[in-house]
């Protein structure tokens, strides 16, 4: 009898915590219906309002508390400095805002997965990462990030985002829903070559400031003469087309699989960029490289380009040059033991690319949409918020350099390696950076040009099936032809042939006939 | 007299039902109330309406795993290397089981079963890296002690730039590594057939193979029937790990290491479409299912004691 009543109690027992286990859903899902009634009941607003003022803050309320997305390097542990970090921000926004905010630190590799899901779960979250491997062009078909031209939140509630941001905001604006704000200020980006300036000058190789593809070329011959075991060149697993960085045209999609704008100056013709001239030369070239033994590794080396930089084993990789990175990359070559020069191979200019880099958005699913612009519009009027999210505490996480107020040295306790949000201007400068950091940026923003199709986001609904193949294909041709390891030219040549065919087969035609139409009408808006 | 009957019956059953519940909870959490995302695969799903709220569109989504080329590749990879190693795996087990039942001595019994079953618990991304030792273009043991070393060609082979290689590469690694699984399922259904079969079998002078052929094998047909049965609703489906981290991903081997599974995980991680990869996943279900049932029924009709249901 005993053993039977145990037994009872036992099975009673592990039922009630099953049963527990699942209560929380059931609420959680009755809140998601809700706000999803609250989001589209204001569909109807009237949008064209052509003067609007700033909103009202009522400061009686509870203050709402944003949730914001701070994405940094995986393996890092910031939650030491999250109390004091956000204790100091509501210090300050608080009384100015009536809101708090709440970081959620979240690392790279997670941070596509973690909004999706914290968007479909409903859970908390305001202030989206939108930038790195989240990009806007991955958010827009799934509806994930709220339409700030909804009651005409960005206007009423975002008004020093819309004066700091006004010609470039429309690059986070879809189909007439303002999806995301540009996070950066200074989006003027080069592109080109980061170079060992050290081992070049000791084996006499000559790298002009300002080059093009044959200067590469010859730079590397020279090198590979020079009988240095140096690695010439290197693309590791050949899943980024390099010549991105080497010819400067403009891309659709990631790897140009919607089809590139060769010069937007000059014509915005979408073409197939591996239909081209240009992307056949540089096959051919890769493909001599490698018979030269400028190319050593094969794609199935995963290191980064980077990783065998600092240690002296490659020579160069191609990436974008400003003056933020120059500062940073410099930093980190001097740590290692060298010297880093660039050669310049495209003009600076302001991209699409370039401005939806790094962008913030509102969660479909935030309580508080209003809150979360208030919040997004202070810490770009307020320094001090702004540079807690940046570079942490004082004291804690970084000190002033002598003899400055603004340039700060930091101790590499807090690295917010994927954020960028502030106006800089009145910001810290993080060194090895100077105080003449802002103005190095202007004089490199001065010699920029803003490209006429910046504005400009191919909205590919209607091509999903086709940017699955496209994507496919892509990933299946290119590292050979990155890593140039065909076996002859001829080979190189056939194999370029057929990965054309096989992205016209998965339907690139289509999807770039679309997405001129789609540019054609955009610069008919204009 | 039937009520009273019923009262007793309660007392006695309750306890087991109770015991049941959270077995049951769990098979409805887990099993059954997810059905209900299966009409994902028919949507165009957008977060903000939710799954109930997203648009119906048919079957939209299903139409990018047969619109290209690589269609044809990556089904005809799927099912073959399937069936292939549900034949390979079968004999292999089975074979690996008889020989290890044979084995007297503890210790060594020990020291094999050990062996054997280790490289099945090992996670995907260490073997593709054991893989990679023995097989990489210029470090890799295979190249230089075998390629270089004993046929002293100058060349080492590029294992990872020719796909086809793979089919014998992939075979080897998924053997390798799951062979001491599939024994164990053998060797417990070996460990339960009555000796003295073969002890009457020895005293009319039976030889072992002749043991084999006429007594191990029959009584181990239901379990074969059975494992294959539940493999062969498997498919459609691909160990992922195998085929996408053994051979580092590497483009150049598409043609022979891209499989259902691979192909949606490539293809979708750019844009990020729910309702496409529920599509794949849903007919991998569906072929899976009516495998499933065909092959029982086939079963059922040969012979009706050795069906599943």
């Amino acid at each position: 009898m005993k053993n039977k009543l145990l037994s009872v109690l036992l099975a009673c027992s592990l039922t009630v915590t099953m049963i527990a286990g699942c209560g929380s859903t059931g609420t959680e899902s009755k809140d998601s219906n809700e706000t999803s009634t609250d989001s589209t009941s204001a569909e109807g607003a009237d949008e064209d309002v052509a003067e609007v003022a700033p909103a009202e803050i009522d400061m009686d309320e509870e203050p709402y508390e944003v949730a914001i997305q701070l994405v940094t390097l995986p393996g890092t542990d910031y939650s030491a400095y999250e109390a004091e970090m956000e204790e100091k921000i509501n210090e300050i926004t608080v009384p100015a805002i009536n809101a708090k905010l709440d970081i959620q630190f979240v690392w790279i590799n997670e941070i596509a997965n973690k909004t999706s899901l914290a968007v479909a779960g409903n859970e908390k979250l305001d202030l989206v990462h939108v930038a790195t491997v989240s990009p806007l062009s991955s958010m827009v078909g799934a509806d994930m990030l709220y339409d700030m031209n909804e009651d005409d939140l960005l206007k009423t509630h975002g008004q020093t985002l819309v004066s700091l941001f006004s010609d470039i905001l429309e690059a986070g604006e879809v189909d007439g829903q303002q999806l995301a704000v540009p996070a950066k200020l200074y989006n003027a980006v080069a592109k080109g070559l980061d170079f060992n300036k050290t081992a070049a000058e000791n084996e006499g190789v000559d790298i002009p400031a300002t080059g093009n593809l044959e200067d590469l070329d010859r730079a590397l011959t020279d090198l590979k003469n020079s009988g240095s075991d140096i690695i010439g060149w290197y693309a590791g697993e050949g899943t980024n087309n390099y010549l991105y960085w080497l010819e400067g045209y403009e891309s659709f999609g990631t790897n140009a699989s919607y089809g590139a704008v060769l010069d937007s100056d000059k014509d915005t013709t979408v073409v197939n960029l591996y239909d081209t001239e240009d992307f056949l030369d540089y096959a051919l070239l890769t493909y001599k490289w490698r018979q030269e033994g400028i190319i050593r590794k094969d794609s199935t080396d995963n290191t980064s380009a980077q990783d065998y930089f600092n240690a002296q084993q490659i020579f160069c990789y191609p990436g974008d040059i400003t003056p933020q990175l120059n500062a940073n990359y410099s930093a980190t070559a001097k740590n290692n033991g060298f010297e880093l020069g660039t050669m310049q191979m495209v003009e600076p200019k302001i991209t699409n690319a370039s401005v939806t880099e790094y962008m913030w958005g509102i969660a479909v699913n935030s309580e508080r949409p209003d809150k979360a612009m208030d919040m997004l519009n202070f810490i770009y009027e307020n320094a001090d918020v702004a540079n807690i999210l940046m570079y942490g505490l004082e004291g804690t996480n970084y000190e002033f350099v002598e003899g400055s107020d603004k340039v700060i040295e930091t101790n590499g306790s807090y690295i917010a390696s994927f954020v960028q949000i502030g106006n800089p201007e009145n910001m810290l400068i993080q060194s090895p950076a100077g105080e003449d950091y802002y103005e190095q940026w202007e004089a490199f923003s001065a010699k920029a040009t803003t490209s006429p199709i910046v504005g400009y986001m191919f909205s590919d609904a209607d091509y999903q099936t086709e940017s699955a193949a496209i994507t496919n294909v892509i990933n299946q041709y290119m590292p050979t032809l990155m890593n140039g390891s065909c076996e002859s030219e001829d080979a190189t040549k056939a194999y370029v042939e057929e990965f054309v065919s096989a992205l016209e087969a998965a339907g690139m035609n289509d999807v770039i006939a679309g997405n001129q139409e789609q540019l054609d009408a955009y610069l008919a808006r204009q | 007299m039937g009520t009273k009957k019923q009262k007793i019956n309660w007392k006695h059953w309750m306890p087991f039902y109770l015991m049941f519940l959270p077995g049951a909870a769990y098979l409805l959490i887990n099993n059954y109330i997810p059905l209900y995302g299966l009409q994902l695969a028919f949507k165009s799903f957008s977060y903000k309406k939710g799954i109930g709220g997203s648009k119906w569109i048919g079957f939209k989504n299903f139409k990018f795993l047969f619109s290209t080329s690589d269609a044809f590749i990556m089904i005809r990879n799927t099912l073959l290397y399937n069936i292939l190693w549900i034949f390979i795996g079968m004999i292999f087990g089975i074979t690996v089981a008889i020989l290890f039942n044979e084995v007297k001595n503890a210790v060594a019994k020990k020291i094999y079963q050990t062996a054997i079953l280790l490289p099945y618990l090992m996670s995907m991304v260490v073997v593709a890296y054991l893989v990679y030792a023995y097989l990489a273009g210029d470090t890799g043991l295979v190249n230089n002690a075998i390629v270089k070393g004993i046929f002293g060609k100058s060349d080492g082979v590029q294992w990872y730039g020719d796909q086809k290689y793979w089919p014998f590469i992939l075979t080897f690694v998924q053997q390798w590594k799951q062979i001491g699984f599939g024994m164990l399922l053998y060797l417990a259904s070996l460990l339960g057939i009555d000796n003295s079969y073969y002890e009457a079998a020895m005293l009319d002078g039976a030889t072992k193979w002749q043991q084999i052929k006429l007594i191990t094998l029959p009584l181990l047909k239901p379990t074969i029937i059975m494992l294959v049965i539940l493999n062969l609703g498997q498919i459609f489906r691909s160990d992922f790990g195998l085929f996408y981290q053994v051979p580092m991903n590497q483009g150049a081997l598409f043609g022979t290491t891209q499989t259902i599974d691979t192909y949606v995980y490539r293809a979708l991680l750019e844009n990020n479409n729910v309702g496409m990869s529920a599509a794949a996943s849903f007919l991998q279900s569906i072929v899976g299912f009516i495998f499933i049932i065909t092959a029982n029924a086939i079963v059922r009709r040969l012979d009706e004691n050795s069906s599943l249901f």
